[in-house]
């Protein structure tokens, strides 16, 4: 009951198989080789920016590219990430140099590393006519009607980040102790499907969690916009990205301050940047969100003594509150460029 | 003690009718054995009762959804999954991700397959070989293989080597383990009879003992690219910008329900795909199999 292949047969089959596999696997390896790039530049690897946005504009057009060849450096696109929390395996890794967020979770992820500097930060924007960022939320057949409602029920949050830093100071300013809600930590994706279901009384949602649901019916109850929050929209470089080419990430931010100009102007055309189809593709109501994001969002700005300050009083409410088991120095976490 | 006799059908072969003596003289008659039969099923018959299941779950699907019974937040509709396949083959996603995911795939499986199949062999074939590999392998056999990713990630970084890796890491385990049994239950008589014919070495296992235990190592190879899907989703939500898991983390991303059941209708299909390749292959590779299965 043996193989009935001739063996000069069985040998040949055998060494394409091997040929193949070893010619599959050096191809996958050449391929990473190759983005390896030219010798003594510095590479800025910066996270896939989707279809939206001023980093998805610069990524089509090259303008990024085009302006830090000045500074000797140049950019690496690399894979997509859902958050700034879910980045954070590749920046340790080293697959991820500069990204965007906002200083709460850079706090939470500061408050164990120190390979991170904040370097650029821009306002969250106040004006009245722009949409909604995130909020408290209850489904739409739910009898809450206000945060006092909500002692003793299940609260959605993100661990660390925006939603756990905006439900204790929306509690605070409620004069709720934390401990009479409980919180259920919840990344986004996880806390919308358990939302949904009917799993959790309330959440706290953030990024597209919060318009996507609110489109689906939920009622807020808190909006971002009430709640006196310090946070900042920020880019963080690692350390020795700071340490070898500040002058790159200047560039970067004066880069992404102009196109946040013309973003504002004509918000429009840094929508379905790529594509009109597909999952990142938005329409309808969405998409006249997001434009009205882009119209209102103000520009980043390298980091100034306030801003210091500000990220200090972030810093110290996540380690009074326990978010954090150290606490983070504003003048570790962040880097003034050119001082 | 005499056993029902049954009628032999034509062309079966004589069974034995002599008697035989026990120990207290009486004569026993050996019952003839009742030849299986080959049951022939009607081709027709054989694959409609092969999808109703999947089709009356469809049925019930689309009922539910038109009705209403199904929100459309927990469950999109079937019309919204076909839609979303069509966007998605439309703009050409859909072909560039299978191929990412496809290719990703073929290559982490042969490394993994390539590297248990060896481990499996060695530690089938020699004592000395299973007690230098058998007890590792059982103890990292033991260990889930997405409790690495953090491991691999600090390892390889987020790149391509670490997405390939993975996967062969999710493959060894399973390829080894029915390698080594596969290759520990061959007949010792077949071998020696083998060795009588002068076969040793590389030939002995390449013509001997690997076809003998090619059961098991295309069972092997099955649940390996059953895992190896597993290992792809694991891999393809980190760092990616294509594959059908990065696809799974952009639905989640933009909260797009159709997408998310789109991925898992891809992933079935290609279960099913991988399932029909296994049996073509066990088809042709033995073909003595049709004949002496249990039915």
């Amino acid at each position: 009951m043996t193989s009935r292949l001739p063996r000069p047969r069985l040998r040949r089959l055998a060494a394409a198989v091997a040929l193949a596999a070893t010619a599959a696997t050096l191809s996958a390896c050449g391929s990473e080789d190759a983005s390896a790039g030219s010798e003594g530049a510095t590479v800025i690897k910066l996270v896939d920016p989707g279809n939206a946005g001023l980093l998805a504009y610069a990524k089509k057009t090259g303008v990024l590219e085009e302006k830090l060849e000045a500074a000797d450096a140049r950019v690496e696109w690399g894979g997509s990430y859902g958050s700034f929390t879910a980045t954070i395996d590749a920046v340790r890794s080293g697959d991820v140099t500069v990204l965007e967020g906002a200083i709460s979770p850079a706090i939470g992820y500061l408050s164990t590393s120190d390979d991170l500097k904040i370097f650029a930060v821009a306002d969250r924007t106040k004006n009245p006519k722009a949409p909604v960022n995130d909020g408290l939320v209850v489904p739409k057949d739910s009898k809450v009607t206000s945060i006092d409602q909500l002692v003793g029920k299940k609260i959605a949050v993100n661990k660390g980040g925006r939603g756990e830093y905006l439900l204790e100071l929306a509690l605070d300013q409620a004069g709720i102790d934390p401990s009479e809600v409980e919180k259920v930590y919840l990344n986004p994706v996880q806390a919308a499907g358990a939302f949904q279901s009917g799993k959790v009384d309330a959440w706290w949602a953030i990024v597209r969690g919060y318009p996507t649901a609110v489109a689906a019916g939920a009622k807020t109850i808190v909006a971002s916009t009430e709640v006196d929050d310090n946070d900042l929209t920020i880019l963080a470089a690692r350390k020795e990205l700071v340490d070898e080419n500040p002058e790159a990430l200047k560039i970067i931010v004066d880069t992404l301050a102009e196109l946040r100009k013309e973003g504002n102007a004509e918000p429009e055309k840094f929508q379905n940047v790529f594509t009109d189809s597909g999952p990142t593709a938005t329409e309808g109501a969405a998409l006249a969100r997001d434009t009205e994001v882009d119209r209102y969002a103000n520009p980043f700005r390298p980091v100034e003594d306030a801003d210091l300050q500000t990220i200090q009083t972030v810093a110290d409410y996540f380690s009074t509150h326990g978010f954090i088991s150290k606490p983070v120095q504003a003048s570790d976490a962040a880097v003034q460029l050119g001082s | 003690m005499t056993a029902t006799q049954h009628e032999p059908r034509a062309g079966t072969a004589p069974a034995a009718r002599t008697g035989a003596n026990t120990g207290d003289g009486d004569s026993v008659t050996l019952a003839r054995p009742r030849f299986l039969g080959r049951r022939d099923r009607s081709r027709t018959l054989s694959l409609s009762v092969r999808f109703a299941v999947p089709l009356a779950l469809l049925a019930t699907w689309q009922v539910a959804s038109s009705v209403g019974w199904l929100d459309p937040e927990i469950l999109a509709s079937p019309g919204s999954v076909v839609a979303a396949a069509e966007e998605l083959w439309e703009s050409g996603q859909l072909t560039d991700f299978l191929a990412a995911s496809g290719r990703r795939a073929a290559i982490g499986v042969t490394l993994g397959v390539a590297v248990g199949l060896v481990l499996g062999v060695l530690s089938g074939i020699s004592a000395l070989g299973e007690e230098l590999i058998d007890p590792t392998m059982q103890m990292y056999r033991a260990v889930p293989f997405l409790a690495l990713v953090p491991l691999l990630l600090s390892w390889f970084g987020v790149g391509e080597g670490f997405k390939i890796i993975l996967i062969a890491v999710s493959a060894v385990a399973p390829m080894y383990a029915y390698t080594y049994l596969g290759v520990r239950g061959v007949d010792r008589l077949v071998i020696e009879a083998a060795r009588g014919y002068g076969l040793s070495g590389v030939r002995l296992v390449a013509q001997v003992i690997m076809p003998s235990a090619l059961p098991n190592i295309l069972m092997a190879l099955r649940i390996c690219l059953s895992v190896s899907l597993t290992g792809l989703i694991a891999a393809e939500q980190i760092g990616t910008t294509t594959g059908i898991g990065y696809l799974v983390s952009l639905s989640q991303q933009y909260f797009r329900n159709d997408y998310m059941v789109l991925c898992i209708v891809l992933y079935a299909a290609i279960g099913v795909l991988i399932d029909l390749a296994i049996r073509i292959v066990e088809r042709l590779a033995m073909p003595w199999r049709s004949g002496v299965a249990a039915r």
